[in-house]
């Protein structure tokens, strides 16, 4: 069993706090789900657990399997098994997916590396995704539609194996055929893996195919409620005012 | 494909149709040059190969007839030169470029003469700049509907420098042309590197876009590659050789030339 624990982490970009006094853990395992209103630190917090240098730690730490990760580099968090599926993929161009997928599996597995299986594995992910075979050999996300985009950190998340898997807005710019599709091979992979899953969304519609155990609510970089899956009912149905308002009242 | 040898004073064309006529005229004295012109008569590709080349100065000047299409595949090595370029494209001709340079130093003029209706190139030149490396690129647009296609990339390594001059010309009256310049240079040491993309444009009826770069690779494009388990420098190798390999074909030599530096 593996665990990501965050804890009492505030972390500031310039001048302006975006996470404060966070604290959450992952279990293998766990799906967990964080909704929250635009510019709360969601994104951030999937990020900062990646080890993106933009972002300033100013105090608590992240324990991997506890083991503080915070020194280490964006790779050799990967290596250890954290894996991000970004809101908005890059598009790199001149470098392949083929490419980049296996340099990324190589340095991951060294000398037990087969080109072989690699290229098998990668067939039939492609397949199971539905995609269209040719975009492996197309530069990364380049000329990609979002739906594209998305089904392709799937891809690169079923290829490298991770043990902990953050997915940042993956239901964004998805119709409603390729959301069902990633929802489902992220379900699959999660049952499979037993990997621990850290959601980001804004709807509810994610999760009729990938059901949390967690719900979270964050306002103003922190979680103010946790709950089961019920939470997110409660949200469809009164937004994040209710919620806004307790802290306004705590405050007072 | 065909292919010409050029060394020293001499040149070797291994041309294996009537598709190409040359003519050279080798210098007498000092103050002459190499002259070769290259007529392309019919469809074709042809490789040209600089080799065992001392510093040395020489004209190329290529002439495409109409309705004909033409590849160029360049590759040059280790080599110091200073060549003056001169490409005559006629009506509904069609000119594919590209140039990979892993020079000691260059000095390079290119003219293009887009002089037929339709015409159009596709000029694409990717350098390893080790020392200092100066392009000046002219593009006439001499009759209408033609479209020039210019991508100049460029790596500076150790002591190179990079100054691309790129210049593309339409007069009033020569309608329907479309223009694009596309420059980046990535530096990888601190020496100065120069763009100054030109558009000289009379005509209003008229497509052009330019895009100027000089720097190094984004971030944002490391943590992409990383946060799959990609070493930093491994990242690095892989983002310079797919902007080496960007939007031209790949070859063996091309291949070794890059593994050389990022293996």
């Amino acid at each position: 069993m593996h665990t990501l624990k965050i804890e009492n982490l505030t972390v500031m970009i310039g001048e302006q706090t975006i996470l404060q006094d966070f604290n959450l853990t992952i279990h293998t395992g766990e799906v967990h789900a964080i909704m929250g209103p635009n510019g709360t630190g969601k994104s951030t917090l999937s990020k900062v657990i990646m080890g993106d240098s933009s972002y300033k730690v100013v105090s608590g730490d992240i324990w991997y399997d506890e083991k503080s990760i915070l020194n280490l580099t964006v790779d050799e968090r990967a290596r250890l098994g954290i894996f991000l599926g970004m809101q908005m993929p890059l598009e790199i161009e001149g470098v392949t997916n083929a490419d980049f997928l296996r340099t990324a599996i190589h340095e991951k597995e060294g000398n037990n590396f087969k080109l072989m299986s690699f290229i098998k594995e990668l067939n039939q992910t492609v397949e199971q995704l539905k995609m269209n075979p040719e975009m492996i050999h197309r530069s990364i996300n380049q000329g990609f539609s979002g739906g594209e985009r998305k089904k392709n950190e799937i891809l690169q998340m079923y290829l490298l194996k991770p043990n902990l898997v953050l997915l940042d807005e993956i239901d964004s710019g998805l119709d409603v055929d390729s959301l069902k599709i990633v929802g489902e091979n992220v379900t699959e992979y999660q049952k499979k893996s037993d990997c621990g899953i850290l959601l980001i969304t804004h709807y509810q519609r994610l999760l009729d195919y990938i059901k949390p155990d967690f719900v979270h609510i964050m306002i103003h970089g922190h979680i103010v409620a946790s709950g089961t899956a019920d939470l997110v009912s409660l949200i469809e149905k009164e937004g994040y005012e209710s919620f806004e308002q307790n802290i306004e009242d705590s405050h007072e | 494909m065909n292919k010409i040898r050029i060394f020293q004073n001499q040149i070797e064309p291994e041309i294996q149709d009537s598709t190409i006529e040359i003519k050279t005229k080798i210098p007498t004295n000092p103050f002459e040059v190499l002259q070769i012109k290259i007529k392309v008569k019919q469809s074709t590709t042809l490789e040209l190969s600089f080799e065992d080349l001392e510093e040395s100065k020489m004209d190329i000047s290529f002439e495409v007839l109409e309705n004909i299409y033409f590849e160029v595949l360049e590759i040059r090595k280790n080599n110091n030169i200073k060549v003056q370029y001169e490409y005559q494209l006629n009506a509904y001709s069609d000119m594919n470029i590209t140039k990979f340079y892993d020079c000691n130093q260059v000095k390079e003029l290119d003219l293009i003469q887009l002089n037929g209706e339709h015409a159009s190139i596709h000029y694409r030149l990717k350098t390893i700049a080790k020392a200092k490396e100066r392009f000046d690129l002219v593009v006439y647009h001499n009759a209408t509907s033609t479209t020039s296609d210019i991508v100049n990339h460029g790596v500076s390594i150790e002591d190179g420098s990079i100054d691309f001059q790129v210049t593309s010309i339409v007069y009033q009256g020569i309608k329907d042309c479309v223009l694009n310049q596309n420059n980046r240079i990535i530096t990888m040491n601190h020496h100065k590197c120069n763009i100054e993309p030109i558009l000289l444009i009379e005509e209003n009826d008229v497509v052009a876009n330019h895009s100027a770069y000089i720097g190094q690779f984004h971030e944002n494009e490391l943590f992409y590659l990383m946060s799959r388990g990609i070493p930093r420098t491994v990242a690095l190798q892989l983002l310079i050789k797919g902007f080496l390999l960007e939007s031209i074909q790949n070859t063996d030599s091309i291949s070794q030339i890059i593994e050389q530096y990022w293996r």
